[in-house]
């Protein structure tokens, strides 16, 4: 284990050993927000690396006010979202529109037959099938949430949202999942 | 008998400060469809917890040392280019003052002890107007050479940008 504040000071100081540790540290991190909000696999890691540029031009401004990986998931959460803006590629606000319409009912579920569904027994493997049907916005918190351990107020500061509809979100996308799952497979696969 | 809400299931799995404990795990016991539901909840949240197998490549942490060094030596050349155009923007400005504005009567009127700013201004539009006369025969030269140093520093610009293009942020 090695001590952020130590390591900062150390790349501050010009050892650029230290920023390859730093990256080594927190290159999982970065590719669980980027590949989650992302699509397209052949910028997403010209996208991390943007990330981790970025970190390395702002770590001066960097006071410890927050955890280093609260930060490095900010930046990678805010370049991956100016990627969508520059693309115009939307991110889905909400799981129900105004009319009630059930967006993530609709998502269609690209490169998987029923017969490879029926094939995919393995219960983890159907719950990040379906984790990866959600729209990004609510992929990346879960992912955030259950992967990186965060806690709701961390991911509501990295996502600047308020905690209560980050909380809420998180909520309605675990019983979304669980009412897809239930819905596509026997209960008795799914209580196997 | 109310039977346990999917919020706070997830509230119990989250070992958040959910209240209910006691009371959620004495219906559990009893209620064979919260027990199912719960069961179905707690499967799923073992499931979010698997990773996912998204990864970056190997060798990716020397890609962006690699790239981190091309960066650097972007911007090095960026903030000499910067300097030196400041740097002649600075001379181009300091020359055409001194050749045209007369300094010595200007001096004089900044030297004078409480000069009212109402003179100051009058001296400084009395110097800009002297200079329009002076510039006017060579006002072609001058705004040709403006245009030439400007179109310089746009092409300068614009084939430096698409150089680097990927190389930056």
């Amino acid at each position: 284990m090695f001590d952020d504040r130590i390591l900062i000071s150390e790349i501050l100081s010009g050892n650029k050993a230290a920023f390859q540790t730093f990256i080594e540290a927190y290159q999982k991190l970065v590719s669980h927000v980027v590949f989650r909000i992302v699509a397209n696999e052949f910028d997403r890691e010209d996208l991390c690396q943007d990330v981790f540029l970025r970190v390395y031009q702002n770590l001066g401004k960097f006071k410890f006010k927050c955890k280093v990986s609260t930060w490095v998931a900010q930046i990678a959460y805010n370049t991956s979202l100016n990627y969508l803006e520059k693309r115009k590629i939307p991110l889905v606000d909400d799981f129900i529109s105004n009319n009630g319409h059930n967006q993530l009912a609709e998502i269609p579920e690209y490169g998987m037959t029923p017969q490879q569904y029926t094939e995919t027994r393995d219960l983890n493997q159907r719950i990040q099938n379906e984790v990866n049907l959600l729209p990004p916005q609510y992929g990346v918190l879960i992912v955030l949430y259950h992967l990186e351990y965060m806690s709701y107020e961390e991911i509501a500061e990295i996502t600047n949202q308020p905690l209560g509809t980050v909380k809420s979100y998180i909520y309605r996308a675990r019983r979304m999942l669980k009412d897809r799952l239930l819905e596509k497979y026997e209960l008795e696969d799914i209580l196997q | 008998m109310r039977h346990i809400s999917d919020d706070e299931m997830q509230a119990y799995l989250d070992q958040s400060d959910f209240s209910e404990k006691d009371n959620l795990k004495h219906h559990l016991r009893t209620c064979s469809w919260c027990r199912n539901r719960f069961r179905q909840y707690q499967q799923l949240y073992e499931g979010l917890g698997k990773d996912s197998g998204y990864k970056l490549p190997e060798g990716f942490s020397d890609s962006v040392m690699a790239r981190l060094s091309i960066v650097s030596s972007v911007s090095s050349v960026h903030r000499q280019l910067n300097v030196l155009w400041g740097s002649l923007g600075l001379i181009a400005t300091l020359c055409l003052v001194w050749y045209f504005i007369d300094l010595e009567s200007l001096a004089v009127c900044f030297t004078r002890p409480f000069t009212p700013l109402v003179q100051v201004g009058q001296v400084i539009l009395l110097q800009i107007r002297d200079f329009l006369s002076i510039a006017d025969g060579y006002a072609v030269p001058l705004v040709a050479s403006g245009l030439i140093i400007l179109g310089v520093a746009v092409v300068d610009r614009l084939l430096l940008y698409f150089r680097y293009k990927q190389f930056c942020l």
